[in-house]
């Protein structure tokens, strides 16, 4: 049960921004010392699974946790959000400011056009500039990206917090969210700015006695009247009464004191600055709030990059776990080789290849009176030579082995089977200069039965055979 | 169908320290699975591992301890009584499994008969070095009694003194006509699918879900040489954008060279730790110090004028790079008189130190500072050397005791495209911002276009050609 809630908690939330951001401050956190316990996490990462990315995302949960990423995270989210909201205040006092300058004291006639001219000329020219370089740049995120990156690179210091910030610069651009994180910045602060100003004029018009004129040196009063039916064509359109023709043309260089035309310039000029300016940037910073969220929301963590393959073979590692069928078997206890009394030796000397041929060089310097039993490999042969050795009961028995194999449990137990049917055994390592040869083991093993007598030299071996008793 | 999804058990038996550990070790990509030895009866129990596929259990491997006395074993199996019926094979197995005095007698091979009764096949491991004698052809005697198929696996078949074809004449009269050649020390580069496919002609009824490891054994290659080339890929724009920035007089500059230098190489020290981690390698003696390789680190310093001679760059004949690269520095230090650039020479010694001079940034000059960067050949020979470290350890076995020779330069020519390479860094090293932002934060700010064109150029690299044979992109 509560597995499953685990795995549903984690399909929820494992698409999320955070979780990636979560995920990328804890990579960057593991690269760094010391290393962090990652036990838990893991087995919470397996409950996770199947899925490779909810199982990286759990574990990342987990040891964010456990490093205090999360509440690194915490802070930086509210630092963002402070910052973004004094941001909108600061730009909200900015524009209400604008608005109540570019109406002036009320003692004298409004400039129409100037006052136009100084609440939406900024902002028009920051918008055609941001839409232009949408239109050039297809990535990166902008100068003001550049110029945010730089301040966040000066501001930081190396630290805890620090992998978290990276981490977030990191992710907004590997989603491609960069330049809308930007554009959403610039176009909520806008929103406000145009938002101050509207309230400020639209205060100022409820609360003081505005005239309204435009003026002019050289030109003719049509410009005017042209000009100030474009603007107002729009807000006309949408219910802002607008000053007619008339009107228009009567308002050059002079104000009327008629409340029916204040009125309608009045509406004119919000019309204007709620139409041109106020609503595109509602529109844009709606549009870029939305294009970032669905970036956000479609963002993934990368599954098949390094530092995920290494955590992912980690896991599987821990999930196929290996079993034993028991405990260890004993090492090979083996009895010491006893051979028989010296009186009962009942022939000189004998020789024996053991799963090896006898080479016949050998095979010719062999002192006459050594017997030569036929090669021993397989049962039979182990049988027929252990019954021929108790007939012959050798002085002297030669056991010819290949270095290069390996002293298995049946070649031990043949060496001691055969040794006891004589007086003395010695063994005679061939191929010992072979890079392959198991001098060691072979040395080991025979200790192991008691048996000291070792050649790996053909001529030692020789030597001995040729030694009367 | 659904048969086919049933776990599969495999075991691996054969005789005495002939590598079935070291199998296992470089199938399942573990070195730390059971315990290797040139000694026989390493292992002294069953141990499993298991290859998982869609998140399930596929199958299980058990690795078993060694036959050592087959040849008395097959005399206590066919010195069994016969009883009413004659005795068929299986029949006088599990008479020797419910015998307590045959336990006692044959400890280790009485737990390598109990499992694999209880497997659906089995791998039969030889080392391909050894003669075909009576013990072995007893041991295949008494693996097809348990009526199991079973995969001969010539073990060690890289050796010289290997010598395969006795082996495949016994085979053949044990009616074992599939084997396969699989050299658990160099494997083959497709070893994991070779093994997956061959048993998959071997058990047709699990086919499906060999073949289905084949190809996640496929999968699993591509991810990791994309990942590991990507990390490459990383540590080469790190180094790339690294700037340092110095007063422009001698003493000055000689310092911040040493410290330059330590910075790159404390990037390719902490690349090869990730890439031995992706690899699953420890930083043991992996290569021999013949190759500059100690403590799982270069020890050949990236900076030497020996370095690139001794990766076998040759960048005298590469006149379009040596061209281009020139036309660089000319055009950013414009203003830098030649004076500066001979002062820079005396500091740094005789050895050309790996710097190239940037007199880019013109505030810097103003305030009579240089900016210096990493130089093209450093770049270069830091991707060559690492980019055959991926080569080798894509290639090695992990059930490797010895260091492995390094892959030296396939053929003739350049590793990869230098020129390409070069070109791709060059917009990262002329960025002096993300290197603000990567020295205030303490951390690589990836550029990611860049990253994906060096990956690119090192994908195509000669030493990554033979592994990418059935394709990468």
């Amino acid at each position: 049960m509560v597995c499953t809630n685990a795995i549903t908690f984690y399909n929820r939330c494992m698409q999320t921004f955070d979780n990636a951001w979560c995920y990328e401050s804890v990579r960057l956190r593991e690269s760094q010392k010391p290393r962090l316990d990652d036990h838990h996490a893991n087995q919470l990462a397996i409950l996770a699974g199947p899925d490779v990315r909810a199982q990286l995302l759990a574990r990342a949960t987990e040891l964010a946790r456990l490093a205090g990423v999360d509440t690194a995270q915490q802070t930086a989210k509210q630092f963002m959000r402070v910052g973004l909201i004094l941001l909108w205040c600061v730009s909200f006092v900015v524009g209400a400011s604008a608005g109540i300058a570019s109406l002036g004291d009320a003692t004298r006639p409004v400039n129409l056009l100037w006052a136009l001219g100084s609440l939406l000329l900024v902002p028009s020219i920051a918008m055609v500039v941001w839409l232009a370089t949408l239109l050039t740049r297809t990535s990166g995120g902008g100068w003001i990206g550049r110029l945010w990156q730089t301040v966040v690179a000066r501001l930081l210091k190396p630290g805890a917090t620090t992998s978290t910030w990276q981490a977030w610069l990191q992710l907004t651009k590997d989603a491609g969210a960069n330049r809308w994180w930007f554009a959403f910045l610039t176009h909520s602060m806008w929103f406000w700015v145009l938002s101050g100003m509207l309230l400020a004029v639209m205060v100022s018009f409820s609360l003081r006695h505005f005239t309204f004129e435009w003026q002019t040196t050289w030109l003719s009063s049509d410009v005017f009247v042209q000009l100030a039916q474009i603007v107002g064509a729009l807000p006309n359109a949408i219910g802002f009464s607008t000053p007619d023709t008339e009107m228009i043309a009567a308002s050059g260089n002079a104000a009327i004191d008629e409340p029916f035309v204040r009125l309608a310039w009045a509406n004119w000029l919000v019309g204007a600055i709620f139409v041109f300016g106020w609503l595109p940037r509602l529109i844009l910073a709606s549009v870029s709030w939305a294009y970032l969220r669905s970036r956000r929301l479609t963002y993934t963590i990368q599954i098949d990059d390094a530092y995920a393959l290494a955590i992912r073979s980690k896991l599987d590692r821990l999930i196929a776990y290996s079993t034993v069928d028991g405990p260890a078997g004993a090492q090979d206890h083996w009895q010491t080789m006893v051979g028989i009394a010296t009186d009962q030796a009942c022939t000189e000397s004998a020789v024996l290849a053991l799963e090896a041929g006898l080479p016949a060089a050998l095979h010719a310097r062999l002192p006459a009176e050594s017997i030569v039993l036929p090669p021993v490999d397989d049962g039979q042969s182990r049988r027929d030579a252990l019954a021929r050795l108790e007939r012959l009961k050798p002085a002297r028995l030669l056991v010819l082995v290949d270095a290069r194999q390996t002293p298995d449990r049946g070649l031990i137990g043949t060496i001691l089977s055969m040794g006891s049917q004589a007086v003395n055994t010695q063994v005679l390592l061939m191929h010992s200069s072979d890079s392959r040869a198991r001098l060691g083991i072979w040395r080991e093993r025979l200790n192991g039965i008691g048996l000291s007598g070792v050649n790996e030299q053909i001529d030692q071996a020789l030597a001995w055979l040729r030694t009367s008793t | 169908m659904k048969a086919s999804m049933t776990p599969l058990h495999i075991a691996v038996v054969g005789h005495t320290n002939t590598g079935k550990t070291s199998l296992l070790r470089t199938l399942t990509r573990d070195q730390d699975f059971g315990a290797v030895k040139d000694a026989p009866g390493t292992t002294r129990q069953v141990q499993s591992a298991v290859a998982m596929l869609d998140h399930k259990v596929a199958l299980t491997w058990y690795d078993t301890p060694g036959l050592e006395d087959s040849v008395a074993l097959r005399d206590w199996i066919d010195g069994l009584p016969e009883q009413r019926d004659r005795l068929e094979g299986a029949d006088r197995i599990d008479l020797f499994l419910a015998d307590q005095q045959a336990r006692l007698q044959f400890e280790q091979e009485y737990r390598v008969l109990a499992q694999v009764m209880r497997c659906d096949a089995l791998l039969y491991v030889i080392d391909a070095r050894d003669p075909v004698m009576a013990k072995h052809r007893d041991e295949l005697y008494i693996l097809q009694a348990c009526a199991r198929p079973v995969l001969p696996v010539l073990n060690f078949v890289a050796s010289p003194d290997a010598d395969i074809e006795p082996w495949t004449h016994t085979f053949a009269r044990h009616a074992m006509h599939i084997y396969l050649a699989f050299d658990s020390v160099s494997p083959p580069i497709h070893g994991q699918q070779m093994m997956y496919d061959t048993l998959g002609q071997l058990l047709g009824q699990h086919r499906t879900t060999l073949n289905g490891l084949a190809q996640q054994a496929v999968n699993a290659r591509r991810e990791r040489i994309m990942a590991a080339v990507g990390l490459l890929a990383d540590v080469c724009v790190e180094v790339a954008s690294v700037h340092t920035v110095s007063k422009n007089d001698a003493s000055h500059i000689e310092q911040a060279i040493i410290q330059q230098q330590n910075q790159v190489r404390a990037l390719e020290e902490q690349f090869v730790d990730r890439i031995l981690t992706l690899y699953q390698f420890s930083s043991q003696d992996y290569l021999p110090p013949t190759q500059g390789w100690v403590d799982g680190q270069w020890s050949t310093d990236l900076f030497s004028a020996r370095t690139l001679t001794d990766l076998g760059i040759d960048l005298g004949k590469g006149a379009a790079i040596g061209a281009a690269a020139g036309a660089a520095v000319d055009i950013m230090s414009a203003g830098l008189t030649l004076g500066t650039g001979t002062l820079i020479g005396a500091a740094a010694g005789s050895a050309w130190q790996g710097v190239g001079r940037w007199g880019k940034d013109l505030k810097s000059k103003l305030a009579g500072e240089r900016t210096l960067q990493v130089s093209d050949n450093v770049l270069i020979a830091l991707a060559t050397r690492n980019i055959r470290l991926i080569a080798a350890l894509e290639q090695r076995g992990h059930a490797s005791q010895t260091p492995v020779r390094m892959a030296q330069s396939i053929g003739s020519g350049d590793e990869f495209e230098y020129a390409a390479f070069i070109a791709s860094l060059t917009p990262t090293r002329e960025d002096s911002l993300q290197w603000l932002v990567t020295k205030r934060l303490g951390l690589g700010w990836r550029s990611t276009s860049a990253k994906d064109d060096i990956k690119e150029i090192l994908l195509r690299a000669q030493c990554l050609e033979p592994l990418c044979s059935d394709g990468l992109h």
